[in-house]
């Protein structure tokens, strides 16, 4: 197979599977399991540093490094457009300028939901201000046209709530999505384990974002290895084109020269 | 030496008078390069630390990169 890429704001991505870098147990273990993923853009949140040294870790951009990864700084934890703004600024100074951003503004802290009015709002403003916008969203196709209109490089509908793990909920809304979208679609969120991965990519969709389904599976690394393969079966299987469905059955073997007859 | 007060991270802390960003760090012994600076709810461009000096009452966020989805 030639190589198959795909292009986020201009550059070139192999890796159809995106990671995020929250809830493992240690530093190893993300160490690791992020390396075993292969994933070439990781997401990091923004958060106030400890003022007291003794409560201090090790920075995560010393282990998680932005010269191996696309390091994607996302506004998780913003609640309404200002918020978002804020934090997606202070983000790209972390990063010494760097534009692209995972826009994340949430309805509420029960539901994780996204808040689709305010991010519309925030995105307007900060493709304003040069960000490069891949945006969390509902799987609602209007939000999705009105993202890609405002000029987000990546449209990251949820397959189900943040952290729930139950998959796609909703194919036929991601579909349509799909269809009609012309930026890049990641599913973003909801994914439990290394099947859906691979339907989110047979479907069509061109790349999965997930984090709780390897931070929190009993064997992180060896998830992330079964992620990184089911991205890539996902992804050869839509490749290859899946066969006809039949309400028949139809025999594998020739009927002719059978040798009871 | 004199010392001022300021708001960081959003608690109030003792600072030493006459410091600009750069020398905050020392003083917190961060090392950490990967942060952002808001002085007054504008960012401080890291280009500017060294200039920018520290007045009572300023209200400093210091943020970094953490584990996150």
């Amino acid at each position: 197979m030639s190589k198959d890429t795909f292009k986020i704001a201009g550059k070139d991505f192999s890796s159809r599977l995106l990671v995020g870098t929250g809830k493992y147990e240690n530093k190893d273990v993300a160490v690791h399991a992020i390396d075993a993923s292969e994933a070439e853009i990781v997401t990091v949140a923004i958060r106030r540093v400890e003022l007291d040294k003794s409560l201090r870790s090790e920075p995560i951009l010393n282990y998680i490094s932005p010269k191996k990864y696309t390091i994607l700084p996302n506004t998780a934890g913003c609640f309404n457009a200002k918020e978002a703004i804020r934090i997606a600024r202070l983000g790209r100074e972390i990063l010494d300028g760097k534009n692209l951003l995972k826009l994340e503004v949430l309805k509420d802290k029960e539901t994780l939901l996204p808040l689709m009015d305010e991010t519309l709002l925030a995105a307007k403003e900060l493709v304003k201000d040069g960000f490069e916008i891949m945006v969390y969203c509902t799987d609602e196709l209007e939000y999705a046209l009105k993202l890609e209109e405002i000029g987000c490089v990546a449209i990251m509908p949820l397959a189900a709530p943040i952290g729930s793990g139950q998959g796609i909920v909703n194919p036929d809304a991601i579909n349509s999505i799909i269809e009609k979208i012309s930026q890049p679609v990641i599913i973003d969120a909801g994914i439990g384990t290394a099947s859906e991965v691979t339907v989110a990519l047979e479907m069509g969709c061109d790349g999965v974002l997930l984090n709780t389904a390897i931070a929190k599976a009993k064997n992180p690394v060896l998830m992330a290895e079964a992620m990184k393969e089911a991205a890539r079966s996902g992804r050869k299987s839509y490749l290859a084109g899946r066969m006809k469905t039949d309400t028949k059955a139809n025999p594998s073997s020739p009927m002719k020269g059978i040798v009871n007859s | 030496m004199a010392q001022i007060k300021i708001s960081l991270n959003g608690s109030s802390h003792l600072i030493p008078e006459d410091i600009n960003i750069t020398e905050l760090f020392s003083f917190l012994e961060l090392t950490d390069k990967f942060v952002a600076v808001e002085l007054n709810d504008e960012i401080v461009f890291r280009s500017n630390w060294e200039e920018v000096k520290l007045n009572s009452d300023d209200k400093v966020e210091i943020v970094k990169a953490i584990g996150g989805g």
